[in-house]
């Protein structure tokens, strides 16, 4: 046997199991610390201001109808809304559909296509809102979720509000296994926020205070994570971004395994290029951010890289013995060290879940499909990464 | 108006973190080391009552009226032997290279369940007139082309059409019965093979292994 290898894999392996084990008691004790504030309850705000609520739109026909009602059917001043409808140079009938709908303070613009990011900033360039909402053209707002995330804002230090993302779609077995995921990533985030270190203002719906573009600028047109290249650009401003658990939008997840498979590996090589791009954060002066979620973000694909290969260098030093022993390698195998550390993330995770359900209101999920989840999503997000890695190393072009 | 936060890094969820981290860490590398060694210690009971078993075997070789007609029983029985130390083997052999777990007693053992089984094929193979390939492998610890041609070896007698039996030893032993056995073949390189009675110095692959076992059958 190649005693380095041997090593090498063990040495990488333990490493990234350690750092594994560490994040997450990390946050567990952030949320624990602050676990009052999970079930606080905000006041609402007493002023009603102007809410400009943003929705870009190429090729939306299906949906846009329906974004546009859900902002209309929100518990809020109808003078004080402001719809403005960016159409990127759709070619079915988005602008039609769009105009369909009846109700005051609808604007619809028509430009020619210049992406989202583009298409974002020239709709605040129209808005007159102090406030500015972004949309996506496929998710549903609740009527109270603009209620409840205005109230953060009366710390002058917040530039930022994100929403309760959930699945809108749950039919079959990926779209339920998303809806964990999103579930799982709304407690992250709200975990997240707790340390100033949320990383995304998610695109479905975010709200800005106004003067938050004037001070850390537009949407990026390059960008193809435009939503969080913004957080990282908020974040480098030194603003603070509040997040939510019960201002709920419902959005449309992929349906099938290709389409989810794109959409994350546009995630992953956009969040890195994002997260390079703005690496001076990695910095004491941007605090737990700083030394902690934005180096993990940045270093998150060398970590995954190496649990790939330090994952198939041991199988395939291992599969010799496997196919000269057989079943009677079963006890030597499970009692290896890191399969019990393993093991050990994985009940943290599935605490996580536990945890994220028993603070979002109205979701309901059986246990076995947690368990199920926390098995199976691991391996897919592994596959995701390295799909997204292999991309990003051989320079495949990138595209929404 | 917009005020900027005041960031801080929040020391004491750091050290706790890793305060625990290490405990549960710590908490799985001695569970995973400790079950690990009750597998060692599992083996080397096993092997303390094969001795006996075969202790045993050969004084019902000594003391039967018609030793002969005992064969069908005594290859079957040489059989299960070989198979059980060839696995102790691969179960020694992971435990060393994959957990860093290994107990010089218990290898001195194993090396001597090896002799033993030897000395009994060598005795079942005379009075039964079995064809069979016996080989013997001879390695060292300071060998790097050892561990391959072990390998191989194990290959070549899973897809040989004759009965192949391999004994393994370890040449650097410091038990006397081991030390004898390299004496009387002369051993002074690694790997060394022997098929029946020829010497082979050197690293082979399977199909060279597999052309020496027809040459000698």
């Amino acid at each position: 046997m190649n005693i380095n290898l041997v090593l090498g894999y063990n040495i990488i392996s333990y490493s990234v199991a350690f750092l594994a084990l560490y994040s997450i008691i990390f946050f567990l004790l952030v949320y624990i610390k602050n676990r009052k504030e999970f079930s606080e309850i905000k006041e609402t705000m007493k002023k009603k201001p102007l809410i400009s609520v943003i929705i870009p739109a190429f090729n939306e026909e299906k949906t846009i109808a329906k974004t546009i009602q859900s902002v209309l059917n929100s518990n809020y001043p109808k003078n004080k809304l402001e719809i403005i409808v960016v159409d990127d140079g759709s070619k079915d009938k988005t602008v039609e559909n769009a105009k369909k709908v009846s109700g005051t303070g609808i604007k619809v613009f028509s430009k020619p296509n210049t992406g989202k990011a583009d298409s974002l900033n020239y709709g605040i360039k129209k808005a007159k809102g102090e406030f500015i909402a972004t949309m996506d053209a496929d998710s549903y707002v609740t009527p109270e979720a603009i209620n409840r995330m205005l109230p953060y804002f009366d710390d002058p230090r917040v530039g930022a509000v994100t929403a309760s993302i959930k699945v809108h779609n749950k039919q079959n077995f990926l779209e339920k296994l998303q809806n964990i995921e999103y579930i799982y990533t709304i407690f992250t985030r709200k975990v997240l926020s707790l340390i100033d270190a949320v990383n995304v203002t998610p695109g479905p719906f975010s709200l800005f205070r106004k003067k938050t573009f004037d001070l850390v600028g537009g949407f990026d047109p390059q960008n193809i994570m435009e939503d969080q290249e913004m957080a990282l650009r908020i974040q480098l401003n030194n603003l603070k971004i509040c997040s939510t658990l019960d201002a709920e939008v419902y959005t449309q997840v992929p349906r099938t395994f290709g389409k989810l498979l794109n959409q994350r590996i546009r995630w992953h090589r956009g969040g890195i290029r994002n997260a390079f791009k703005h690496r001076q954060m990695i910095h004491p002066s941007y605090g737990d951010f700083g030394v902690f979620v934005m180096p993990l973000a940045l270093f998150a694909f060398i970590l995954v890289l190496s649990i790939i290969t330090a994952g198939i260098a041991r199988t395939l030093e291992q599969s010799v013995y496997f196919q000269l022993l057989g079943p009677e390698m079963l006890p030597i195998i499970a009692t290896q060290p890191i399969l019990l550390i393993g093991i050990a993330i994985l009940a943290l995770t599935i605490a996580w879940v536990h945890f994220a359900l028993k603070n979002i209101k109205g979701e309901k999920i059986k246990p076995i499909l947690i368990l199920l989840y926390a098995v199976t999503y691991m391996w897919l997000i592994t596959l995701f990464w390295a799909v997204s890695l292999y991309k990003e190393l051989t320079g495949a072009k990138l595209k929404w | 108006m917009v005020e900027k936060i005041q960031r801080k890094i929040n020391y004491k969820i750091h050290v706790t973190a890793l305060i625990i981290t290490i405990i549960v860490f710590s908490a799985g590398i001695y569970t995973g080391t400790v079950l690990s060694r009750s597998i060692l210690e599992d083996v080397s009971h096993k092997m303390k009552e094969g001795t006996y078993e075969r202790i045993h075997v050969l004084e019902l070789m000594t003391f039967a009226d018609d030793p002969e007609t005992l064969c069908p029983f005594l290859i079957k029985t040489l059989d299960e032997f070989d198979e059980e130390a060839y696995k102790i083997g691969l179960q020694l052999g992971f435990l060393e290279d994959y957990k860093n777990i290994t107990d010089e007693g218990i290898l001195d053992n194993y090396y001597l369940l090896e002799l033993r089984n030897y000395y009994l094929s060598k005795k079942i193979t005379n009075l039964c007139k079995e064809r069979n390939i016996s080989t013997l492998y001879f390695f060292s610890k300071n060998c790097p082309s050892c561990m391959d041609h072990g390998k191989e070896l194990i290959k070549a007698r899973m897809e040989s059409n004759t009965s192949v039996r391999v004994y393994t030893f370890n040449a650097d032993s410091k038990n006397e019965l081991v030390k004898a056995i390299v004496k009387k073949y002369g051993i002074n390189e690694y790997p060394t093979t022997i098929i029946n009675e020829q010497k082979i110095i050197g690293a082979k692959n399977k199909q060279e292994l597999l052309n020496l076992i027809k040459e000698n059958s």
